[in-house]
């Protein structure tokens, strides 16, 4: 157990984690060149063209030093407030981190919220000066940010440039050196840590967990604790850059297990793999993550509705945070209602359908989860979709999720974040400074409000430099209504949302205008109204069309006239009737660009 | 006796229009090789109808016919007649700029069977000439329409292009007055269209012109249709105007589902059953008839192509679609377009005349839309 170091890194998004992690396996010839992507960490195409690791891995690297052989388990962390709690389920795996910084840059918000999550769970933390080769890089003044923040000595942070391989081999002594050998008992009942897995078509989930007390071998029958479900062990192993089965893992290490687990939800990180005889306790920590935002899912092209719904199993096969059930609405016909762990999450679900599956599909308003408490025998109705709120003389009191966000940024930025967050319902707790110009904001805040556009609000006005972090802190009274949209008179049901009312006439307003924008002309004037119950809050008209008539007939190239019709035929399949107003898919997304 | 027509393309212009993307060349080095490439096709194709098919119409489009030198006229006449066999009262039609027509011309045309002429007049307003990169004045069109009456061409028609952002609404007025007042016998008046690969098509891109303005546009459509049929002309299609039923035949029978041969590089050519069309390049045509190959693009035509070919033909015309027709077949997708045509009866974009389905003067203006609406 002496010879093994666990480690993660933290880093901002372009502060070269990537590259530095490419050097580290080369160095140790983990991987050899020619095995050598660009990035070999971020696999999955979206993450490498987002720059931010989605789903955590692990790769284990062999080094000689002193004459003597270790292991280093480098545990990879994503780096999106949505996936908080992966983040800290990779650090309670670790004994010591990697802080790489910038040196031109200096340290980022983000850094600093990961790094205060890295000192809680006493992780050692190793500074690394990276990209010291730029011409740009200012050493000295990052140098003194780092000692202010961590209280470190300047000699211990480490010069390193993952572009020219510098500093490298003094950063594997500094892993070696400095971060403590993982401790724990091997005769006793095991208990290991699941912080990631992965999904293998041919194989089923491969989990990957660390090993804190006993030892795995191959064919244990194991029980994973909090969903009490029991497998053998067909394969345990290592991660390198392919997996290499081995016949045990003992306290300390890092590896991976196949028990022919099909379905990514019966894998939740956090929990605790452990033997069915001779079981131990759980580890501390596990929490289910549920979703946070709701919205649904529909195909464009309405006969694709079975395609769709396999194409969301088998991405659920690989995400288990995502949660879904099939819904109806009369504007777009068969979907589903999707739970996602944020805003971030519920792109990525749409790029990878539309990626990964070749499916083109209308999201609909997203919307957090409210509670209503009804006037007969305060029965509780959950609200997570505008269609799924009660007739409001029944409803007693509606509640709304609140959350504690913990914002990070820069002195000069504090003015404008405080009145973004109050102009958001927020309620300031607490203002402290980190360092001389570094300042942790903490606000209450409803979590609907944070949904739409906050985090992009937050980033502009601070010049990306803010973070954010937030859990949820439960359910307070809120006066929130229902929304509806008509057009020409109907009711538009999937452009319906759940507002606060003081927000409601601006919310209003502004998706009429949007609408107007998105909506083509058509045969017909088009009445874009906003609606409280009965009460018409908002009102934008589209004029008719006036003409739209090809008075050439092109010579005898009838085909070209007919190709032009048929294009502009197909176009108006991907919308949607609603009375006699077709929709274009983009209107369904008008929500989401209400400021654009 | 089948009827069929024939179009001939002349591919070349001495100016390129700002707003035309027909195929034609600037470059007239190797107009020598092309004419004799057109009658080789000509001969080429001679097979293209059935055995006792009548020629009933001849169109010479383009590009410019009327840059063509006597011997070369000549040469294709005498290439058709070799070929094909012609209806003693076919109707001949060769379009022509103004600036290209002299009494001498005027003669050999007629001399050699000519009986109708296309007049590329486009607007009577010179800046607007210039606007549109045409090299005659509205004097020349002017003293055009006089030297083609004074020869004896008692079948004519005029090009007038509206919408065109620098003709205001009583300038465009005064012009139609103008052409009603020389009796002109038919009429074709077309919007201007920005297409992509023309001048104006480039110039939009770049953002340093306009798309005009739709309200304008259609005021003008409507100005053009008022006063034409003030002036006792029938609007037997949405773009074309006819004096005392002269209807452009040739034209006609594009909508009246007629087969047609299209000889050269561009021209687009209907059998009965599929489409074909020819190279657009000059260059290529050239060198592939001269080596013995026909190159040809067929576009086989499935059922629904067929259906919407006709619907969005005949719903531009008078006339306009039979409602049996659409009644009598079978595709599952007919529910909904009778469906959509009720609503447009209702709303007033249609009117039920016996058996047919025709555009109302609102419908006109949205033909297109209300053709998407009636196409499978």
């Amino acid at each position: 157990m002496e010879n093994i170091r666990n480690f993660c890194i933290i880093a901002h998004i372009d502060h070269g984690k990537s590259t530095l992690a490419d050097r580290l396996l080369e160095f140790t010839q983990t991987v050899t060149n020619r095995q050598m992507q660009a990035q070999v960490l971020d696999d999955m195409d979206l993450e490498r063209e987002r720059g931010i690791t989605i789903k955590s891995h692990a790769i284990q690297m062999n080094y000689m030093y002193k004459g003597k052989p270790y292991i280093l388990n480098l545990i990879d962390t994503p780096g999106h407030v949505d996936f908080s709690y992966e983040v800290s389920r990779s650090i309670a795996a670790c004994e010591g981190a990697l802080l790489i910084v910038d040196a031109s840059q200096g340290i980022e918000a983000q850094t600093i919220s990961n790094l205060y999550l890295a000192l809680e769970h006493d992780l050692e933390i190793i500074p690394v000066l990276n990209k010291i080769d730029l011409p740009g890089a200012m050493p000295e003044e990052v140098k003194d940010q780092v000692v202010d923040l961590l209280g470190c000595k300047r000699e211990d942070i480490i010069h390193a440039s993952g572009k020219e391989g510098i500093g490298i081999e003094d950063i594997l002594t500094a892993i070696i050196e400095r971060i403590q050998a993982p401790t724990g008992d091997k005769e006793a009942p095991l208990q290991a840590l699941i912080f990631d897995s992965q999904f293998n078509s041919f194989r089923g989930i491969e989990v990957i967990f660390r090993v804190y007390n006993g030892s795995i071998k191959k064919g244990d029958k194991v029980k994973f604790i909090n969903t009490g479900k029991e497998y053998f062990a067909d394969e345990i192993g290592i991660l390198k850059l392919t997996k290499e089965p081995c016949a045990q893992l003992d306290a300390g290490n890092v590896g991976y297990i196949i028990s022919g687990i099909k379905e990514a939800k019966e894998v939740k990180v956090g929990d605790t793999i452990t033997k069915v005889e001779k079981p131990g306790e759980p580890i501390i920590g596990f929490e289910d993550v549920k979703p946070m935002v709701f919205a649904g899912i529909y195909p464009v092209d309405t006969s694709e509705f079975e395609e769709l719904r396999t194409s969301m199993e088998k991405l659920q096969l690989n995400d288990a945070s995502l949660v879904w059930e099939p819904e109806t609405s009369a504007a777009l016909g068969f979907g589903f209602r999707c739970g996602f762990l944020g805003m971030l999450h519920m792109e990525i679900v749409q790029e990878r359908l539309e990626r990964e599956f070749d499916m083109t599909v209308i999201t609909t308003v997203p919307s957090v989860q409210y509670i209503a408490t009804l006037t007969k025998d305060s029965q509780t109705v959950p609200i997570s979709a505008p269609s799924d709120m009660p007739d409001p003389t029944t409803i007693d009191f509606i509640e709304e999720p609140f959350i504690k966000a913990q914002i990070i940024t820069k002195v000069e930025y504090v003015g404008n974040i405080i009145s973004l967050c109050m102009d958001k319902r927020g309620i300031i707790k607490n203002q402290s400074y980190l360092t001389t110009d570094r300042v942790e904001l903490i606000f209450e805040l409803p979590l609907a409000e944070i949904v739409f556009d906050f985090f992009d609000k937050l980033k502009t006005m601070s010049r990306g430099y803010a973070s954010l972090d937030y859990e949820l802190i439960g359910f307070r009274q809120s006066n929130v209504v229902k929304l509806d949209i008509m057009l020409n008179g109907e009711k538009v049901d999937a452009l319906s949302a759940i507002v606060h009312r003081d927000k409601a006439y601006d919310w209003g307003k502004r998706l009429c205008e949007k609408l107007r924008e998105l909506i083509p002309k058509q045969m017909f004037e088009i009445a874009i109204q906003a609606a409280i119950g009965n009460k018409i809050i908002a009102r934008e008209t589209i004029k008719a069309m006036r003409k739209n008539v090809l008075a050439k007939c092109y010579g005898g190239d009838i085909s070209r006239k007919r190709k032009l019709l048929e294009k502009q035929k197909k176009g108006k399949k991907r919308m949607r009737q609603v009375g006699n107003v077709e929709i274009p898919q983009e209107a369904f997304m008008a929500v989401l660009k209400l400021d654009q | 006796m089948n009827t069929v027509g024939i179009y001939i393309h002349i591919p070349f212009c001495r100016h390129a229009c700002h707003y035309c993307n027909f195929h034609f060349s600037t470059q007239l080095h190797n107009k020598p090789e092309l004419i004799a490439a057109l009658g080789k096709e000509i001969q080429m194709r001679s097979t293209f109808f059935d055995k006792n098919t009548l020629v009933q119409t001849l169109y010479f489009g383009g590009g410019t016919p009327s840059l063509l030198e006597r011997k070369e006229w000549e040469y294709l006449i005498q290439q058709l007649q070799t070929h094909f066999t012609f209806a003693s009262d076919v109707e001949w039609t060769i379009e022509v700029n103004p600036e290209d027509v002299t009494p001498v011309s005027l003669s050999f045309w007629k001399s050699i069977g000519v009986n109708r002429l296309s007049i590329g007049v486009q607007t009577l307003h010179a800046p607007a000439l210039t606007f549109l990169n045409r090299h005659h004045t509205p004097n020349q069109s002017l003293q055009c329409m006089d030297w083609v009456i004074q020869a004896g061409f008692t079948n004519y028609s005029v090009d007038l292009i509206f919408g065109i952002p620098l003709v205001t609404t009583a300038r465009l007025i005064e012009d139609i007055k103008t052409l009603t007042q020389y009796r002109v016998p038919h009429i074709s008046a077309y919007a201007l269209t920005i297409e992509p690969k023309t001048y104006f098509g480039h110039q939009v891109t770049k953002n340093k012109m306009q798309v005009p303005e739709e309200e304008f546009v259609a005021e003008q459509f409507e100005v053009v249709m008022d006063c034409l049929e003030a002036s006792g002309y029938e609007q037997y299609e949405i773009s074309n105007y006819a004096l005392n039923r002269s209807y452009a035949q040739h034209n006609s029978s594009y909508w009246q589902d007629i087969p047609y041969l299209g000889v050269g590089p561009g021209a687009h050519s209907y059998d009965g059953q599929n489409r074909f069309s020819m190279i657009e390049n000059n260059a290529l045509y050239i060198r592939a008839i001269q080596s013995g190959s026909i190159p040809l693009t067929l576009e086989e035509m499935k059922p629904e192509d067929r259906y919407n070919d006709i619907i969005l033909t005949s719903i531009r015309t008078k006339t306009g679609v039979s409602k049996s027709w659409i009644e009598n077949r079978s595709d599952k997708e007919r529910v909904q377009v009778l469906q959509s045509i009720d609503i447009l009866l209702n709303e007033g974009f249609l009117i039920q005349n016996n058996d047919y389905y025709q555009l109302t003067r609102k419908g006109k203006l949205l033909a297109d839309e209300i053709t998407l609406k009636l196409l499978l």
